[in-house]
């Protein structure tokens, strides 16, 4: 069995929850305080990759960043690399498929941080942003690392996306879940069972954390 | 020091806050001024208002010569630059923090680490709780966590006071205690101070002055004991 399409994932994974990650808690404070309109219509866009087929995400991001587009030319221009069947584009599909989970988490425990607190953040003299990052954020850690664990365990198994726009290139863009794939149809059975195992285990631990974090506190009588 | 508290406020219920409605003239001149209503009165709506936490729908608000809020000329000053030490009904302490952390939140910026260290601990011996500064309010009694709260609002250097109701977790003895620290200190720092209560005797009590509000109106304002016969 050879660990490179596993470690790939898991760079991969890495990437995408670190642009996932600012992206997330950016837009979860914005939707969690802001009040502007079609904020709802924002937010379900937002949230639609969790229930969009992959090949549908997959065709838009082809249509919006490929190689006639023009952020993919731009992006092309600037670096001198397509963005579609590249890393680039492995890390881009992870990290489209991470967002929704992490600014789902993340809002709901935003929005559980009384808004007094906020208030009386502000009469002493803390700017909205200030008051963002020193009691919204630290009071709602719990579930926006939940939301974080939870994004990145959905960009480590991320296969459909990643298929459509960075295609299933070994030693490129063929992560661990493409090469179980792969492993399956050339019969290489005991090569898919060791990284289906492997990705399993690594699934479970970060839902475990999950739980771990979002425990109900015990209440007693 | 900054002169009366003067506030022409009139709040139409909003989409998130239905409840609030304001149509009111008060003037709040250094010293306790109590605001005496029934739940509902609008007595909170009036604080989170001046604080600049809830617009206005139209009005003016002004301390001394500067304006907080002017709808005729588009004024808005927001919270963070009002300067109002504001101690919620439910004292909003924030939890993550120590009492002294909780204390330093609104001092001034520029002050080293060691300054604003003082700073909160002067704050929390001058209320009489020094053996806090290092624990967070989930493990304070009611009253310590009412005197953190004040503590904190006055270390803010406010140019004006004003509480939510900040003595109702008390019993009668604390209660009085607390109150008098609370007179005293506003006194000496010539404040315009506004608080809030639904007690008659505490209305009685601490205030030289009482606004007497009802469904969001004044009713009447002047001596306590004449206000409330």
């Amino acid at each position: 069995m050879t660990f490179g399409p596993l470690a790939l994932s898991f760079q991969v994974a890495l990437a995408a929850i670190a642009v996932a990650g600012v992206l997330g808690i950016t837009l979860a404070g914005l939707l969690a305080r802001a009040r502007f309109p079609g904020r709802d219509l924002v937010e379900a866009l937002i949230l639609a990759p969790m229930v969009l087929p992959p090949t549908v995400l997959g065709y838009y991001l082809l249509v919006v960043l490929g190689r006639n587009s023009p952020l993919g030319q731009a992006y092309e221009a600037l670096t001198g690399s397509p963005i579609v069947f590249t890393r680039t584009g492995a890390i881009v599909a992870a990290t489209v498929a991470a967002l929704p989970f992490v600014i789902k988490s993340a809002r709901a425990a935003m929005e559980e941080v009384d808004p007094r607190l906020v208030g009386a953040a502000r009469t002493l003299g803390a700017g909205a942003l200030r008051a963002f990052l020193t009691v919204v954020l630290p009071l709602s850690s719990g579930g926006i690392v939940a939301g974080l664990a939870l994004g990145f365990a959905r960009a480590l198994g991320e296969f459909g996306i990643t298929l459509m726009i960075a295609g299933n290139i070994p030693g490129l863009t063929q992560t661990g879940a493409l090469a179980i794939y792969d492993a399956v149809q050339a019969d290489r059975e005991a090569e898919a069972t060791g990284m289906v195992l492997i990705l399993t285990a690594l699934a479970v631990a970060a839902l475990y954390a999950v739980s771990k974090l979002t425990g109900r506190p015990r209440h007693g009588w | 020091m900054g002169g009366d508290l003067i506030a022409a406020i009139h709040v139409a219920g909003e989409p998130g806050h239905p409840q609030a409605r304001l149509d009111a003239e008060i003037r709040v001149p250094p010293g306790i001024t109590v605001l005496f209503g029934p739940s509902g009165s609008g007595k909170t709506t009036c604080l989170v208002t001046l604080a600049g936490l809830l617009r206005p729908t139209r009005g003016r608000i002004a301390l001394g010569g500067q304006v907080f809020f002017d709808s005729d000329l588009g004024t808005d000053v927001p919270p963070e630059r009002r300067r109002v030490g504001l101690v919620f009904q439910s004292l909003a302490l924030f939890p993550h923090l120590s009492a002294e952390a909780n204390v330093a939140y609104g001092l001034p910026a520029g002050l080293s680490g060691a300054a604003r260290r003082d700073r909160a601990r002067h704050w929390l011996e001058r209320i009489r709780v020094p053996h806090l500064a290092q624990r967070k309010p989930a493990s304070f009694s009611g009253g310590e966590a009412q005197r953190v709260a004040l503590a904190r609002a006055l270390a803010s250097e406010p140019r004006v006071l004003l509480l939510d109701e900040p003595f109702s977790a008390l019993d009668l003895e604390l209660r009085l205690e607390l109150a008098e620290e609370v007179q005293a200190i506003v006194t000496e720092l010539g404040l315009p101070a506004l608080l809030v209560t639904h007690d008659r005797e505490d209305a009685r009590r601490l205030g030289r002055r009482l606004i007497l509000l009802s469904a969001g109106r004044v009713v009447s304002e002047g001596v306590p004991a004449d206000v409330l016969g």
